[in-house]
C-alpha cells in the first residue's frame, strides 16, 4: 500500500468514485491536478459546482439542460411531431453529431433491466406517455416515435415494453436499424450482428 | 474435486449466458450455464468497448461455443462462436421476459462445478420453444417445475401436504407459497398466506409434474400468473434470494389504463 499525504489521498478517493476510473487513473488525475497552477484547479472546481447547480432535467424531454425547456425543445426549427427515444443524455449528443436528425428527443434516463429489478417506474416512462397524450390533446400532429435504444437485452426489453404501452395511442413507431459498422469487413462481423443486419435489410 | 483443467489450459465449452455485469474499465464478467461444469464465471476482456469482436455474441440467453483459458479465480473468454442465438426472442416481450426469469432462477439455484447436463438441455429446449412461439407463461411454468425437481425439490402435487389425502378436482385446494405445498380445506386453517387454487390450476400443476417437455395448458393469463406468483414465493423461499425479473411477467399496462407505469404489481394473483 503506497503512502499518500491525506489531502492527495482524499483527491484520489474522489476521482475513484467516478465511473470507469480505477485506482491507477485516479492517481494519475490527482497528481496531474496538484502539479498544475492554482487557476486550473479553481476552474475545475468552479465548473463542477456550476454544472451541479444549474443543470436540470428538461420538463418536456428529460434531457439535461441549464434552461427549461432545453435548447432543443425550444428550437423553432425542430420538428415537434418527431420524437426520438434514447436511454441517456449522451445518446442525444451522439445523434446530434450526425446532423441528420431535426426532430426532438425523449431521454429515458436508463433502460429496463429485469434481472437488476430496474423497471419503467424508475425511468422517464410516465413522462413520455404524458407528453404524447398531452400533444394529442393539444392537436399536435405526432408523425413518428423513433426508438434509438441499444441492441442489448435491456434495449430490446425497453423497446418492446414501450411499443406495447404506446400501441393504443396509434402513433407510427420505428426502431433504428442494427447491423454492420460502416467501413467494416463482412467477414469479420460476428454471426449475431450479421443475422440482425440481414433481418434489417431493405429493398433497393 | 474440480473437473476443470489446470490453470492456463484452454478448454472448449458450450455455454448459455445467464447474465453479465461490467467489470473494470471495459470488461465484463459473464455468468454461464454449462453441461459439464454447471455455473461458470468468465471474464470477457474489452467487450464493453466499441469494436469488440465478441460483444455481439456475448449477451444473455445466447448459447455459444466458448474457448476459455483457465485462471486462478476467473476463466477468460478467448474465442466465441454462436451455437444458438435465440435472436427472435428480442421481438417478443413475454418470451424475452420468460427467458430472463429462467436465467435468473437458474443462476439462483445452480452451483459452480456442479454439472447440469439435464438442466442445460431443458433450458435450451425452453428457449427453442419460446422462439417457435410456445406460450411463454406455460413454458415458464414447465421450466420452473422441471428445475425444482431437477434440483431435488420434488413435491407431489397429487396429495395434501397436511393429511396426505389425494386431492380431487372437486376439492377446494389451497397453495402455500412459502412452503411450496398444497393443502386441502380441512388442513388450511392455521396456514397463513395460503391462497385458493382454481381447479384448472391444480390440473395444470399435476400435468406439468415430471413432464419432460413443455405442455400446452388450458389456462388463461390470469391463472398462469397466479401459479407463477406461487412459484416465485416458493423459489425465493428456497433460494433465499429475491427474484426480481418475475415482476416483469405480470400484466403490462397500456396507455389509457389507470396506472400505466406501475408495472410490477402482482396482479392476476389468485384472490380468495
Ligand atoms: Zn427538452
Ligand atoms: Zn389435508
Amino acid at each position: 500500500m503506497s503512502y499518500l499525504t491525506p489531502p492527495l489521498g482524499r483527491l484520489v478517493g474522489a476521482f475513484q468514485k467516478l465511473p470507469g476510473i480505477g485506482p491507477k487513473n485516479a492517481q494519475r488525475l490527482a497528481f496531474h491536478i496538484v502539479r498544475q497552477p492554482r487557476q486550473v484547479a479553481e476552474d475545475l472546481a468552479e465548473a463542477l459546482l456550476n454544472a451541479k447547480d444549474t443543470i436540470r432535467f428538461c420538463s418536456i424531454c428529460s434531457n439535461l439542460s441549464a434552461s427549461d425547456p432545453c435548447e432543443i425543445c425550444q428550437h423553432s426549427e425542430r420538428d415537434q411531431g418527431l420524437i426520438c427515444v434514447v436511454a441517456d443524455a449522451r445518446d442525444v449528443l451522439a445523434l446530434e453529431r450526425t446532423h441528420e436528425y431535426r426532430g426532438t428527443y425523449h431521454v429515458l434516463q436508463g433502460l429496463i433491466s429485469p434481472m437488476d429489478g430496474i423497471g419503467p417506474e424508475q425511468l422517464k416512462v410516465r413522462e413520455l406517455l404524458q407528453r404524447l397524450q398531452q400533444m394529442q390533446t393539444d392537436g399536435v400532429a405526432l408523425r413518428e416515435v423513433i426508438f434509438a435504444l441499444s441492441p442489448t437485452v435491456e434495449g430490446d426489453a425497453t423497446t418492446l415494453y414501450l411499443t406495447r404501452m404506446l400501441r393504443s395511442l396509434d402513433i407510427p413507431m420505428s426502431r433504428i436499424a442494427f447491423g454492420l459498422p460502416m467501413g467494416g469487413d463482412l467477414e469479420y462481423a460476428d454471426e449475431v450482428t450479421l443475422a440482425r443486419a440481414l433481418e434489417g435489410r431493405r429493398s433497393i | 474435486m474440480s473437473n476443470l483443467p489446470p490453470q492456463r489450459h484452454r478448454f472448449d465449452v458450450a455455454a448459455l449466458q445467464l447474465k453479465q455485469y461490467p467489470y473494470g474499465e471495459g470488461d465484463q464478467i459473464l455468468l454461464l450455464l454449462t453441461r459439464e461444469h454447471g455455473l461458470l464465471r468468465a471474464i470477457a476482456k474489452g467487450t464493453r468497448k466499441p469494436r469488440s469482436k465478441l460483444a455481439g455474441l456475448l449477451a444473455p440467453l445466447r448459447c455459444n461455443q466458448l474457448t476459455l483459458v483457465c485462471g486462478r479465480n476467473l476463466h477468460r473468454v478467448e474465442q466465441a462462436s454462436s451455437l444458438q442465438s435465440f435472436s427472435s426472442l428480442q421481438n417478443d416481450y413475454d418470451a424475452l421476459m420468460a427467458g430472463l426469469v429462467m436465467g435468473e432462477v437458474t443462476a439462483a439455484f445452480c452451483q459452480e462445478e456442479d454439472p447440469q447436463p439435464a438442466l442445460f438441455d431443458a433450458f435450451c429446449l425452453g428457449l427453442l420453444q419460446l422462439q417457435s412461439g410456445f406460450a411463454p407463461r406455460a413454458l415458464l411454468l414447465w421450466f420452473l417445475l422441471y428445475l425444482l425437481e431437477n434440483q431435488g425439490f420434488y413435491q407431489d402435487w397429487r396429495y395434501c401436504a397436511g393429511c396426505e389425502r389425494q386431492l380431487q378436482a372437486k376439492d377446494r385446494v389451497f397453495l402455500l407459497g412459502s412452503a411450496g405445498v398444497l393443502l386441502c380445506q380441512p388442513c388450511k386453517p392455521g396456514a397463513e398466506g395460503a391462497r385458493y387454487l382454481y381447479p384448472e390450476q391444480l390440473l395444470a400443476l399435476q400435468q406439468l409434474q415430471q413432464a419432460p417437455e413443455p405442455l400446452p395448458l388450458d389456462l388463461d393469463e390470469r391463472r398462469c400468473n397466479g401459479l407463477l406468483w406461487f412459484l416465485q414465493q416458493h423459489l425465493e423461499q428456497l433460494s433465499g434470494k429475491s427474484l426480481k425479473s418475475f415482476a416483469f411477467l405480470y400484466p403490462l399496462p397500456e396507455a389509457g389504463s389507470a396506472s400505466p407505469v406501475a408495472t410490477p404489481v402482482k396482479q392476476g394473483v389468485n384472490t380468495p
